[in-house]
């Protein structure tokens, strides 16, 4: 059985059909990368799984449990599914060490120092841990996305999902975060990432989907995808590859 | 008498009633702004209340009436003067049989007219920070809540822990107005009787028919007080500014 099946979701904004049909699995330690034009759907998609977007129709089933069911406890499932933003999403109001904590003790319902013990030992991990005391305010573009992996790490995800996390950041600091999601990649944590670097795509993913208007246009293997390009995709690579 | 001798005069003999009625408008605005503000907050978080497709019928009429309760309340309150507010508040608790003539009896000053007067300015300054915390909360960037429920958080511990804190903050300057304009607009409190510096002024005035100089020693301490007020709420702000807890502009995260 795969960690995450998604069967068939739909969805549409008032009459705009934004994702139309889409499934795909996910086994434990795979790494797919979403790609599409802007518009597509790839960002729809992953909120979904994170549930911030309700699918109209279809359903998502994580570690066999059908995520979208009616009494399902949706903040148990954003817990174990968590989502690394284009904008980080820090929170403004705390220290980089507090940003890290809170959740791990309001939701997973840590002590104090273990949360804490938790939270340094993932700081180290993205590089940042001597800015355990600092506010959001005063890091770099690049720090902030490397404290939001940190933050979401603390949580031990089962899938961390990537929303476009370099789309907001100079080309220095892209190359931290995406170092930061190789060695994640190493250490065999599953995620899904939709991102706009072909290149980083290629080489850290082992699924690619490419979605075309809100439609499953290829997936597979992510050598294989690339190696046999649809005509969208050729399209799309000869724009995003310059 | 010339007014230089009235101000004299009053200042020496009355200086006591003036002191008292400064007290009284600090309590007031003090008490009112303070109170009023933990209010507003529960009464701004009543106008936001939004039924969810997943409450069960009861939380969504539930959620519709405190919702339809409290933009009536905000927009009555300040949709009328305080002053009538004061009155129709006196005369309709005398209707029930309430006279806060009666109440702490045998205190000549911060009597119960006081407590009245205290009541008024607190519901009276609720609708008002309801507002001020609501274009706060608007204020707080979408992606503050985002990144907390993708987390796990429920949607009450994002506001509490995330959401509120930063919204008040970034409100505080509007805050401190309203306590500016608490400190004046609590003079018009005097037509219940709340011993308050317009009030002090007005007995004073009378006993001594010294209007124009009574009017003039308050007017310059509401002044000082106002002055006096915006200097501590600049140093608030500086001391805020200085701690760098984060910044006003909600700027999204784009690299600079």
């Amino acid at each position: 059985m795969s960690l995450l099946e998604v069967n068939h979701i739909s969805k549409r904004f008032d009459d705009e059909v934004v994702l139309a049909d889409v499934s795909f699995t996910l086994d434990k330690g795979d790494c797919l990368t979403i790609l599409g034009n802007s518009g597509s759907g790839k960002s729809t998609c992953l909120r979904c799984i994170n549930l911030l977007e309700r699918p109209d129709a279809g359903e998502i089933i994580l570690d066999g449990q059908n995520i979208l069911a009616p009494k399902t406890d949706e903040n148990k499932v954003r817990a174990r599914v968590n989502m690394v933003f284009q904008s980080f999403n820090l929170f403004n109001n705390m220290s980089v060490l507090a940003n890290c904590v809170l959740a791990q003790r309001k939701v997973l319902k840590r002590g104090k120092r273990e949360a804490e013990e938790i939270a340094r030992k993932n700081l180290s991990k993205v590089g940042l841990l001597e800015k355990a005391d600092a506010f959001p305010a005063s890091l770099s573009g690049g720090q902030k996305q490397r404290v939001a992996i940190a933050r979401s790490l603390c949580m031990n995800p089962e899938i961390l999902l990537f929303d476009e996390p370099t789309s907001a950041l100079d080309p220095m600091m892209v190359a931290e975060v995406c170092n930061v999601m190789a060695n994640l990649r190493e250490e065999g944590v599953t995620m899904i990432l939709v991102t706009h670097q072909l290149d980083f795509a290629r080489k850290i993913s082992s699924k690619t989907m490419f979605l075309h208007k809100g439609i499953v246009d290829m997936l597979g293997p992510t050598e294989e995808v690339f190696s046999k390009p649809s005509p969208h995709f050729r399209d799309f690579i000869k724009v995003e590859g310059h | 008498m010339n007014l230089g001798d009235d101000i004299a005069n009053l200042l020496t003999n009355y200086w006591r009633e003036f002191l008292l009625g400064l007290a009284g408008t600090l309590l007031l605005s003090v008490v009112g702004t303070g109170v009023g503000l933990f209010l507003g907050v529960f009464l701004a978080l009543g106008k936001r209340m939004k039924p969810r497709p997943s409450d069960n019928p009861f939380q969504k009429i539930g959620k519709r009436v405190l919702r339809g309760l409290s933009s009536a309340y905000s927009a009555v309150i300040r949709g009328t003067p305080m002053m009538v507010q004061a009155i129709l508040f006196k005369y309709g608790c005398m209707a029930m049989g309430v006279n806060w003539n009666n109440i702490l009896p045998g205190i000549d000053v911060f009597n119960g007219w006081m407590v009245a007067g205290l009541i008024v300015i607190t519901l009276n300054t609720t609708a008002y920070m309801c507002e001020v915390v609501l274009s706060g909360l608007n204020g707080v960037d979408k992606g503050q809540e985002e990144g907390a429920r993708s987390l796990g958080l429920s949607s009450s511990q994002t506001l509490w822990s995330v959401v509120l804190p930063q919204a008040l903050r970034n409100a505080i300057p509007t805050i401190g107005n309203e306590w500016i304009v608490n400190i004046k607009d609590s003079s018009v409190l005097n037509v219940i009787g709340v011993a308050e510096l317009y009030f002090e002024a007005y007995m004073a005035a009378n006993s001594t028919y010294a209007f124009m100089a009574s009017y003039l020693i308050i007017a310059v301490i509401y002044l000082l007080l106002t002055l006096g007020s915006n200097l501590i709420l600049k140093l608030v702000g500086i001391k805020l500014e200085g701690k760098r807890i984060f910044r006003f502009s909600h700027r999204k995260g784009v690299a600079a």
